[in-house]
């Protein structure tokens, strides 16, 4: 399976090259202009970018996610949430590293068979690094104001959380 | 955000301790913007290329059944359409790296739409609820840590994830559509 995975990119770097050739597009004067665009859309977001990314590091560092995963532990136990999976769930949406950290953890810990290891794998496939993604995406925009986004996005992490914890009883 | 963590960190762990974690911060910007750039550049040349062929023209038809319940007319019939379809569509066969990029892409595109440039519109609330639901077929860096940690069958966890995905991408949009409502009519 996971060789397929790793084919998809070759498969479509092969495809568009030899579609252009077939189309008779000048390659290198595209790829260099498409480049460019990205490279000012680089420079145009860093400052935001840096701001936000220092901000994240700070709040992961902070404790303040372990003081929210004891105040909000007797809630998972209502949604089915297991408390070992809480850490990973809560760390999930704001850090990468700090959430594949506490992933491999719990796979030395509880093995990656055992349903904790399970629900762990699925939360870790099924949602991405939420505030991550807001503050890259964003900082290419003019906008300051997020309205609903967060929320939203949010939510979406959360039933992530809570479907996998279910569905991993069962499948 | 910043000055929370800060005073936080100050106070439990000490000043020293908030300095290093800000240096930390500060450093790991430095990364990410240094991998990011050529990587940017690289898939932003090669999505110029598949532009002139016409492949994200037909990627983006091939996802509108999605798209059209998910975005207005306006921004269906825009350039961003196609970026935003390429994206979901990178992010869907797990090239993270490409998808970034095209995101930005896409987001800049946005917010040239955007009649009220301060606030984010609604085509992009929608957009990043997509993106942080990240729909993918294969899990392929969770597949290889489990078989890394001894796992006997690392890859049945592929339908269980590929079930909540799609659950938590349903109930992300559904209630970014209901927000939409409520916060622009």
């Amino acid at each position: 399976m996971n060789n397929i995975a790793s084919l998809f990119l070759p498969v479509f770097i092969v495809l568009v090259l030899s579609w252009a050739l077939f189309k008779k597009v000048n390659i290198f004067s595209a790829f260099t202009k498409g480049g460019a665009k990205g490279l000012s859309c680089m420079v145009s977001i860093a400052p935001s970018l840096i701001a936000l990314v220092v901000a994240i590091e700070l709040l992961s560092a902070s404790g303040v996610l372990g003081a929210f995963s004891s105040f909000f532990a007797p809630l998972c136990k209502l949604v089915g949430i297991p408390k070992e999976i809480l850490p990973l769930s809560l760390m999930r949406s704001v850090s990468g590293s700090g959430s594949m950290a506490i992933f491999r953890d719990i796979l030395d810990v509880h093995t990656p068979d055992s349903y904790i290891g399970r629900v762990a794998s699925v939360i870790m496939g099924s949602t991405e690094t939420t505030f991550y993604t807001l503050s890259v995406y964003f900082a290419a925009t003019r906008a300051r104001g997020l309205r609903y986004c967060v929320p939203c996005a949010l939510l979406g992490d959360l039933t992530g959380s809570i479907v996998g914890s279910f569905i991993c009883r069962y499948i | 955000m910043m000055l929370a963590g800060v005073c936080v960190i100050a106070f439990t762990q000490g000043g020293d301790a908030a300095v290093t974690t800000l240096n930390n911060g500060i450093e790991k910007a430095f990364s990410l913007i240094l991998t990011l750039c050529p990587i940017m550049c690289f898939y932003t040349g090669l999505m110029e290329i598949a532009e002139m062929t016409g492949i994200t023209k037909i990627i983006a038809k091939l996802l509108s059944p999605v798209t059209s319940l998910l975005f207005s007319k306006k921004v269906q019939h825009s350039p961003a359409m196609e970026k935003i379809s390429m994206n979901m569509s990178a992010n869907i066969l797990g090239m993270g790296n490409a998808a970034t990029p095209l995101g930005l892409e896409a987001m800049k595109e946005l917010d040239s739409l955007n009649p009220n440039p301060e606030v984010a519109s609604k085509a992009m609330c929608m957009f990043i609820v997509i993106n942080t639901a990240s729909i993918q077929l294969i899990p392929s860096s969770v597949i290889a840590l489990r078989s890394q940690y001894g796992s006997l069958s690392p890859s049945d966890i592929m339908l269980p994830t590929i079930i909540t995905t799609l659950c938590a991408f349903v109930i992300g949009t559904f209630s970014a559509k209901l927000c939409e409502r409520f916060f622009y009519e």
